[in-house]
């Protein structure tokens, strides 16, 4: 009998914890802001509103963390939405 | 005597919105909105104008060298199906345009939101071409005096937008969640 193999790699990866980061653009409403990220997360209005001022005070804000393949999606959403997002590893 | 508009977007009932443009601006809104399209295709063949690279962005923050390599993994993966997606919102919209009645569009939630995501598109497109790249030249622009038909689309579709974000936020739900 042989031992299952073990992808150590790929499960290290999927444990290391990563955040999604909205970046302040000039274009993107803050309502927009606001209501994307109600619908994509579904953060209530004060939440979301909070998160959009972050973004707009202080150039970023992050909005989600989880593993990779989570923060990749996310961020593929919010590209769709047509925000400036990008994913990082947790510090 | 000035004529008191209706609301630009409407909720009719549970499920369907009226998008009130008149005939003449769903022309300009198809000739513009076809040119995006013209140049998202563009970007799909492999001859992308610098002007729709803001609707392409980098997936990851390049702190380090291993993230631009995440990156280029990512958009391998991810850029076709982000164009795709914009395309399918623009087919939504020009459809719904063709079906318009005098100047009446009947949308349910999927197209109202195809067309949100085209509008918000057209907004970054147009602020590249008028050179918006920072909070102080979209304060420039906002106080443009002698403004250009790209200025004019630029703040007349933001108009629109927003009176789509505050209709849609009506569908939201009540409470939502914490981070």
């Amino acid at each position: 009998m042989t031992a299952p193999e073990i992808d150590v790699a790929s499960n290290v990866e999927h444990e290391r914890e990563w955040i999604v980061i909205v970046w302040n653009d000039p274009v993107n409403l803050m309502s927009y802001v606001t209501y994307v990220l109600q619908k994509l997360f579904g953060y209530s209005t004060e939440k979301a509103t909070e998160l959009m001022l972050a973004v707009h005070h202080e150039g970023r804000a992050n909005v989600a963390s989880g593993n990779r393949e989570q923060c990749e999606m996310h961020v593929f959403r919010l590209h769709e939405h047509g925000l400036w997002a990008t994913l990082e590893e947790a510090r | 005597m000035a004529l008191r508009r209706k609301p630009p977007v409407e909720r009719r009932d549970h499920e369907t919105w009226i998008v009130r443009l008149e005939p003449d601006e769903r022309e300009v809104l198809a000739t513009i909105i076809g040119q995006l399209d013209a140049l998202i295709d563009d970007a799909q063949h492999g001859t992308e104008s610098g002007i729709v690279s803001r609707l392409f962005p980098p997936a990851f923050t390049h702190h380090e060298a291993e993230h631009e390599e995440l990156d280029a993994e990512y958009q391998r993966l991810m850029r076709e199906e982000l164009i795709a997606s914009r395309r399918t919102s623009i087919t939504a919209v020009m459809t719904t345009f063709d079906s318009a009645k005098g100047g009446s569009i009947v949308m349910n939630q999927g197209e109202l939101t195809s067309l949100l995501q085209t509008l918000n598109a057209l907004r970054v497109t147009l602020a590249s071409v008028l050179g918006i790249i920072d909070d102080d030249s979209a304060s420039i622009a906002d106080d443009q005096s002698d403004a250009s038909p790209e200025h004019h689309l630029y703040m007349w579709s933001g108009w629109i937008l927003e009176w789509i974000v505050s209709s849609l936020t009506e569908t939201l739900p009540q409470e939502g969640g914490t981070l």
